[in-house]
């Protein structure tokens, strides 16, 4: 109980950490946390409504929306004034952005399921041999014939 | 026509018996057949047919293996078919020189009698006495006469119980009282008693108490003594009066040894203190019997045992020894044996009546042979006497049973220790007991049967058309019955197990008593495969594929002893093999293999655990499929963001750069 009320205690500090940096930047560089925002909007809306434990949908979305927005950001501090509101706001950046978290979430959705499959074929490949062996042992040593575990449903 | 052969020759038979040609008068009573030696060619030989339920003389055999002169000693023995189909066994002597003296009556002269009858009868006794057996058959149709003027020549007398056909005439009357079977070998002095008679018998030329039967005789004898009984009304040639006097003392051992019959002179010179036996003025009933002295009194208890227990409880007995006889010191120590009677225990045990009977016997007649139950015999007849029982006497039986369960023959030893070894006694009594009360299948009155009786064959009815009594005989006769066995019948019952115990003398006990018990199929079949494997392993070197296959026909249960299947089809093979080649003890080795079989159980409970472990594996898979489904989403998760960390990693590194 106390472990458990100590790393809430922990969790809800980070926040208020988290919550005062972004306000700092926002309060220093205003556009430029727009430009970041607005480039990760998808993934920081997964993250609101991702409840799985560590999130994995919506930090799927941020890393490929993180990786899409690299190159807007470091075009927007290339002209060495920093960015600007147009920049910011680019369709084309926000598009790519949003289209990479898109893709992100695509992969987090199929890719568990491929494994999922994966697994499921090796499971019934070594049940197969499991059986084949035991099998082999009732026949060889006259045990029991009864039906191993898993058949009763046919 | 069938083939016998000697005992120590097994490699040819030597001896041809033509059952065509009974010899009637040959055998003593006995059938005989005219037999041929085939090594010398002759044709002058004999073979006596033993009757199953009377044994042949085992002792007496052996000590006959060197012929003596004027005796028919036994040459080999055989058993073989018979006239009847029955299974017969045979013993094979010289034939007779000529026909019995029974065949032709006829008074003889004291001369000849002496020369030709006595001395040559003394000499074959002399040589038995030396050899420590007895004849006991020493009857007219059972000494032979050749030609005129040559010594008589004795038959045979070892193919059945001593003494079996002696009548009462012939015997000592404590033997003659006895059971026929029951009479034991007796001493040499025996045999002086019925030379005796028989000098009385030639020297007449016919038979005293003629048309009298045997208790009358004994009765008689008892009464009178045994020569004024037969000689009363008789003229005799004084030299065979004074000899037949001496030889027919009540007590044997006032009886003249063999040697002193040589010197006929010297031997009627010896006189014996013979008191007429003390008679009563009035006689006393008991039963059917009256007797009028002590001896007479200890017969009839014998004899006839309800009346004798009824004269003992009455005290009219011990009343008629002492107003009747004057012996009033008998009466005391005979209501001495009531009173220990009555302390004994139960009023209506008969077991008590029946030692306190046996006791009163041996009491009033220190000469009597023990008495039980109405039935007399000498101990050392107590085995040919089980073995009458056993053919169709169950009184008889039941009798010797009784007497082996209480050690009545130790009581009665002790009743008359000047008369018996009684601690030779007493451990054949101890041991006879154990037999007896032993458990189980080496135990019990048929395997007593066939201790007491080296020689009886095997009464098994399984063995039907078969003499088999020796363990050598059995493995042939077992592989010979098999085929006619019905299909829940096994080859072996208590007679045949007994048989074995006995034979074995112990060597077989642990094969048998593995019979013991309850068993299943399985462990009674292993039992029986030990059984006749040790048999042929032991007593018969020569193939029996009958009975192995009788064994690898019923194997199933042992196959099936060994878990590993593909073991039990090459177990199964090779018991085929074996039991075709009738090799019982590799059969055994086989199926009894130690090493494997600790290998097989071994291998199968390591199967059962891989089995189990494999059930434990294959329920896992079959009930994970929820975990299964969160590994894959996990790891499914953990490619993709290792994927987008990756593509940032190089979009990072692509920005770096330029």
């Amino acid at each position: 109980m106390a472990k458990a009320k100590v790393a809430r205690e922990g969790g809800s500090s980070l926040i208020w950490i988290q919550g005062l940096a972004c306000g700092g930047m926002a309060a220093l560089a205003p556009v430029a946390m727009l430009q970041v925002a607005l480039l990760l909007a998808p993934g920081l809306v997964a993250l609101a409504m991702d409840h799985r434990p560590g999130k994995p949908m919506a930090r799927t979305m941020l890393l490929f929306g993180l990786a899409a927005s690299v190159e807007p950001i470091r075009a927007a501090w290339a002209n060495g004034s920093g960015p600007n509101l147009d920049r910011a706001t680019d369709p084309a950046d926000l598009m790519t952005a949003w289209c990479a978290a898109a893709g992100g979430w695509l992969l987090a959705q199929l890719v568990p399921v491929l494994v999922g499959l994966a697994v499921d074929a090796a499971q019934r490949v070594r049940a197969e041999r499991l059986r084949t062996l035991r099998a082999e042992l009732v026949r060889t040593w006259g045990l029991e014939a009864d039906d191993p575990p898993g058949d009763e449903a046919g | 026509m069938l083939m016998a052969q000697e005992p120590s020759d097994a490699a040819a038979p030597r001896f041809i018996i033509d059952l065509a040609r009974p010899l009637p008068e040959a055998g003593g009573g006995m059938p005989a057949f005219a037999a041929t030696d085939t090594r010398t060619g002759n044709r002058e030989m004999m073979a006596i047919r033993v009757a199953r339920g009377a044994t042949m003389r085992a002792m007496t055999i052996d000590a006959l293996a060197t012929p003596i002169a004027q005796l028919l000693t036994p040459l080999a023995h055989t058993a073989g078919p018979s006239t009847d189909g029955q299974p017969g066994y045979y013993v094979i002597t010289a034939a007779p020189p000529g026909p019995p003296l029974s065949a032709q009556p006829r008074p003889w002269p004291e001369a000849a009698l002496l020369t030709h009858v006595l001395r040559p009868i003394a000499q074959v006794l002399i040589a038995l006495e030396a050899r420590g057996v007895t004849h006991r058959s020493i009857r007219p149709d059972n000494i032979f006469l050749g030609a005129p003027n040559t010594p008589v020549v004795l038959g045979s007398a070892w193919a059945e119980p001593p003494a079996m056909r002696q009548t009462a005439l012939y015997e000592p009357p404590y033997s003659g009282a006895c059971h026929p079977a029951g009479r034991g070998d007796g001493s040499i002095a025996d045999d002086v008693y019925a030379l005796g008679v028989l000098l009385m018998v030639l020297a007449l030329g016919r038979e005293p108490l003629a048309g009298m039967d045997d208790v009358t005789i004994i009765h008689r004898k008892l009464a009178l003594g045994s020569f004024p009984a037969l000689a009363a009304d008789e003229r005799l040639p004084p030299i065979i009066a004074d000899l037949a006097r001496n030889m027919l003392a009540e007590d044997p051992e006032h009886r003249p040894p063999p040697a002193l019959l040589l010197d006929p002179i010297a031997a009627r010179g010896r006189r014996v203190a013979a008191r007429p036996p003390r008679r009563a003025p009035r006689p006393l009933r008991v039963g059917q019997s009256q007797v009028w002295d002590a001896r007479t009194l200890a017969f009839a208890i014998g004899q006839e045992p309800d009346a004798g227990i009824q004269v003992i409880r009455t005290g009219e007995a011990m009343q008629w020894l002492r107003r009747g006889l004057g012996d009033a010191g008998l009466a005391a120590r005979l209501e001495e044996l009531q009173r220990h009677r009555l302390s004994d225990g139960a009023a209506q045990d008969s077991r008590l009546d029946a030692m306190l009977l046996m006791r009163a016997v041996t009491q009033v007649d220190p000469l009597a042979p023990l008495a039980w139950r109405g039935v007399s015999f000498w101990p050392d007849g107590l085995g040919p006497l089980l073995a009458a029982g056993a053919a169709g006497a169950p009184a008889v039986h039941d009798a010797a049973i009784e007497v082996v369960a209480t050690e009545a023959i130790v009581q009665w030893a002790a009743f008359r220790p000047d008369r018996a070894d009684l601690g030779r006694l007493r451990i054949d009594g101890q041991r006879q007991r154990a037999t007896l009360n032993a458990r189980g299948t080496s135990g019990g009155p048929i395997r007593l049967l066939y201790t007491l009786n080296p020689m009886l064959p095997c009464a098994s009815p399984l063995l039907g058309g078969h003499w088999v009594g020796r363990l050598t005989d059995l493995p042939p006769a077992l592989e010979a019955i098999v085929p006619g066995l019905s299909a829940e019948a096994e080859p072996v019952d208590p007679h045949i197990l007994a048989f074995i115990a006995a034979r074995g003398e112990r060597r077989m006990d642990g094969e048998v008593n593995g019979l013991n018990g309850r068993l299943d199929e399985a462990e009674r079949l292993m039992a029986l495969l030990r059984l006749f494997a040790f048999l042929q392993a032991r007593f018969w070197p020569h193939r029996l594929p009958t009975l192995a296959g009788w064994i690898a026909a019923r194997g199933g249960p042992l196959i099936e002893l060994w878990h590993n299947r593909p073991k039990r089809a090459e177990v199964a093979a090779s018991l085929a093999n074996l039991a075709a080649a009738g090799l019982l003890m590799p059969m055994l080795t086989l199926v009894e293999d130690a090493s494997e079989r600790g290998l097989d159980v071994q291998g199968a409970a390591l199967a059962e655990q891989e089995r189990a472990r494999i059930d434990h594996d294959l329920s896992l898979i079959a009930h994970g499929a929820e975990a299964r489904s969160q590994l894959s989403d996990r790891i499914g998760h953990e490619i993709v963001a290792a994927t987008g960390l990756t593509v940032l990693a190089v979009m990072l590194i692509l920005a770096a750069v330029g």
